[in-house]
């Protein structure tokens, strides 16, 4: 039980800071196609980042 | 002090670093060790303490912690509470671009909003005023507006929605106390709207995005990070958003209401009477808080301001709050007169958790002082509400009154009964007369010229 709980505290202090209201994943996307030209470069960027890692992943 | 004892507010649950509660007729807000650091940074920043004294941040003074709370803050108290849905466009958009200013004055100085909610923003007759100081945080690196999505989905589409669509958005609001979803937003606007400034973006965009990425749980804000965004991009679209929120633009068509009051019912010498029935009625006394029912342009608003700190002015018609406000605005009573966009008839209920989130008008402030000239007429002969419960609704406000009477055989109450069966045999002066002097004492009686309209200055009968 104690080792349950310590094994839940630190998942606890391990998970990163949240905010009290979920910002949405979708609309936190959003905010860089919003941003002007060099948001959607940075989005871009990011799509092509996870495009790499999951072919990464498919190869392996 | 426990949980039970704090009189929390109701609307204040969502964050748990900071409540506000009521005690001895003041607003506190408590603050937990996390709220207390963010607090002590922020308020010594110079735009938040600019913003403070320009009166655009309530002031607030710090008060030594009490359990649960690290610190508590004792608010300067805003004299009457009021929801975005009594709100028209020019009140939202005040306090939209109010919300917008700060968050990018905050992030010149390494502060962000984490949220962005309209219930944030109060109005001091009609200046805008942020209220959540708990709402300000650091700035994380990487960060984007924690806030955006409510921001748009209180502020932006509602704002879309009239200006590109002629929709009221107050139905919407009340309807939904987080506001009107992308989904729904993109759906209301259209094809129409589709094309129109901002909607591809922070309307189809988002929706689409926040369908696609609904099961989406990766570290998200890290992927944003190490992609390189940061403040100043954050700052970029922030700008965009002010601008394209401050280019929106809505009109009132002209409405039956907003010509009403230029004298077409009244004679000069009626006008007259009216204003003089007012002013003898309100005396010299000086009072806090006086409602103006059916305030239309505003007129006997203003009258009442001269004694009467705030004035509540209550008027059904989009169109004709729109313009009162617009013209209080650059006015002498622009900190005074607080108008909202209310049907006396279906007034705003209490809503959200335990009902309790959002307080009905009533619960928001006792009024001293009660006018309702040419109002209940219509609340009678077109809502349909009975004589005998205006007039205890009145009474219960339990305040002095100034009413008028407006007869069935008036041209314009006939209007309203030219399409209707009169089933109104409890609208005569006689009968409304019995059915007030059992719940006030009638002061002083004066008819108009014509007789179809009386005016009556009431005072409660103190029950005993």
């Amino acid at each position: 039980m104690t080792f349950l709980l310590a094994l839940a505290l630190l998942a606890g202090a391990a998970a990163p800071a949240r905010a009290y209201l979920d910002p949405g994943s979708g609309s936190m996307l959003v905010q860089l196609a919003a941003a002007g030209f060099a948001g959607l470069v940075v989005l871009i960027k990011l799509y092509w980042k996870r495009l790499v890692s999951d072919i990464r992943k498919f190869r392996k | 002090m426990s949980d039970t004892v704090m009189n929390y507010d109701g609307g204040s649950f969502r964050d748990p670093d900071s409540r506000v509660f009521l005690q001895g007729g003041h607003v506190l807000r408590g603050l937990s060790a996390q709220g207390a650091g963010e607090w002590r940074a922020v308020s010594k920043a110079k735009f938040f303490r600019k913003a403070v004294d320009e009166g655009r941040i309530v002031r607030s003074e710090e008060r030594k912690g009490e359990a649960p709370w690290e610190l508590i803050l004792v608010h300067e108290r805003v004299p009457f509470v009021s929801y975005p849905y009594e709100w028209g466009f020019a009140m939202l958009q005040d306090a939209a671009l109010l919300t917008l200013d700060l968050q990018l004055a905050a992030l010149a100085e390494g502060f962000t909003l984490k949220d962005g909610s309209a219930y944030n923003v109060q109005f001091h007759g009609t200046r805008p005023i942020f209220i959540d100081v708990g709402s300000f945080e650091r700035l994380k690196p990487g960060s984007v507006w924690a806030g955006y999505r409510q921001f748009c989905e209180q502020f932006l589409y509602p704002l879309m929605l009239r200006s590109y669509r002629g929709l009221p958005f107050g139905p919407w609001l009340r309807g939904r106390l987080e506001g009107i979803g992308a989904a729904d937003a993109s759906r209301l606007l259209g094809w129409r709207g589709a094309l129109k400034p901002g909607v591809f973006p922070h309307v189809i965009l988002q929706a689409r995005l926040q369908k696609g990425h609904a099961a989406d749980d990766a570290d998200l804000r890290g992927e944003i990070k190490e992609a390189g965004f940061g403040a100043e991009l954050l700052a970029a679209g922030l700008q965009r958003l002010r601008k394209l929120v401050s280019d929106l633009r809505w009109d009132p068509e002209v409405s039956a209401w907003s010509g009403y009051g230029c004298g077409e019912h009244y004679s000069a010498a009626d006008l007259r009477r009216k204003d003089g029935f007012l002013r003898e009625a309100l005396g010299a006394r000086a009072r806090s808080l006086a409602w103006d029912l059916g305030a239309n342009r505003g007129d006997y608003s203003r009258v009442l301001a001269e004694t009467c700190h705030t004035v509540v002015a209550l008027d059904a018609d989009a169109a004709t709050h729109e313009g009162l406000f617009r013209e209080l605005r650059s006015g002498p009573m622009k900190e005074r007169v607080l108008p909202l966009a209310v049907d006396l008839a279906d007034p705003s209920p209490g809503q959200g958790w335990l009902g309790k989130e959002r307080r009905r008008l009533e619960e928001r402030g006792r009024p001293d002082f009660v006018l309702a000239f040419a109002l209940l007429h219509h609340l009678r002969l077109s809502a349909g509400v009975p004589a005998a419960e205006l007039a205890d609704w009145l009474a219960g406000l339990g305040a002095d009154a100034v009413v008028e009477f407006v007869a069935k055989e008036d041209p314009a109450a006939r209007r309203l009964l030219a399409r209707k069966d009169d089933r109104y045999a409890d609208w005569t002066e006689a009968s409304f007369q019995a059915l007030f002097s059992s719940r006030f004492q009638v002061i002083k009686r004066e008819a108009l010229s014509g007789g179809l309209r009386v005016l009556f200055q009431l005072r409660p009968r103190r029950a005993a």
